[in-house]
């Protein structure tokens, strides 16, 4: 065996930084609604911003009582940490016809001290024209990344 | 405890990263010189210049692996991975690194554990498959001074606690 003048030893360390998870929860009960329009022969779009206020062009036209409405989203994770926002387009079907859509998210946010924010997702639906009568529904997906 | 060994002989660099039977415990040393030593020995010497840094990441929702090797290569396996992007803190990942310095030809073997665990006092995390390299970084002949270079992989558990981990190990370069 090495006898002890002949040995030398020194500490490292190993070291790691983990913090929370982020999450995304869809606020129950909000939705990316377009209201209540009529078509027209030739359509046009629906525009939602992340306000909720809508607008139509074209043929469509809103109607009285109708009520648009941004979506809401709800992020937890590590306090102060800024993070992208990702959403993708998706359509709208009552079963017989379909209408598509792209939305409107903001492109990144921040966790407030403890650890929450919260952003709502705009969209604009395009309108053929002519669409059957019905409800339409349909989904689209939103991702959200640490910086 | 296993312990793994990287050896060198006079100026010829003898690379192993192979698990080895302990021939030697941290206990078993000391920093104290013999004082018989000084006719072959001249310079004795392992310096810590750097941790064993595995940086920032989210929780995972899965088990999950960073691996740094002794290169300063990085990868990630399962839910990490979505994190690794992450803004990292200062100084970054990398190996662990010591400086050895060798005189009067001699060889030694440098002794560095199997197995660290790092805590944030709460939760531990266990990093194994530690690989070494040693890089002459200076001198010629019989004088030469080399950096010790040690990676190793960082077994994440599902849901791990955030905070700051860290757990200390060391390193005993014997001397033939």
């Amino acid at each position: 065996m090495a006898a002890p003048g002949d040995t030398a030893t020194a500490q490292g360390a190993a070291t790691a930084e983990v913090v929370a998870p982020i999450t995304l929860t869809h606020v129950a009960a909000a939705a990316l609604n377009f209201g209540t329009f009529t078509t027209g022969d030739n359509g046009g779009t629906v525009t939602v911003d992340q306000s909720s206020n809508g607008t139509a062009t074209s043929d469509v036209t809103l109607l009285g009582g109708s009520t648009e409405t941004a979506d809401s989203f709800n992020v937890s994770g590590d306090a102060n940490r800024s993070f992208s926002i990702s959403a993708t387009a998706g359509s709208v079907s009552n079963g017989t016809d379909t209408m598509s859509f792209t939305t409107d998210a903001p492109g990144a946010g921040t966790l407030d001290g403890s650890g929450a924010a919260t952003f709502s997702v705009g969209g604009v639906l395009t309108v053929a024209g002519g669409e059957s009568a019905g409800t339409y529904t349909g989904t689209y997906d939103v991702t959200v990344t640490y910086n | 405890m296993l312990k793994q060994s990287l050896a060198w002989c006079g100026a010829i660099l003898a690379l192993s990263g192979l698990t080895t039977p302990a021939l030697a415990a941290p206990g078993d040393s000391t920093e104290t010189s013999g004082d018989a030593a000084a006719e072959v020995v001249e310079i004795i010497a392992i310096r810590h210049v750097a941790d064993m840094r595995f940086g920032l990441f989210a929780s995972p929702g899965n088990a999950s692996t960073l691996t740094v090797a002794p290169d300063g290569s990085f990868s990630a396996a399962g839910d990490v991975v979505s994190s690794t992007n992450m803004p990292q803190p200062s100084g970054g990942r990398g190996p662990a690194a010591f400086i050895v310095e060798q005189a009067g030809n001699q060889g030694g073997t440098v002794f560095v554990p199997g197995t660290i665990t790092v805590s944030n006092g709460a939760e531990t995390m266990v990093v194994n498959s530690i690989t070494g390299r040693l890089v002459i970084i200076s001198g010629t002949g019989r004088d030469r001074v080399y950096r010790l270079d040690l990676g190793g992989t960082l077994r994440v558990n599902a849901n791990q606690a955030p905070g700051s981990y860290v757990g200390d190990f060391d390193a005993t370069v014997v001397y033939n």
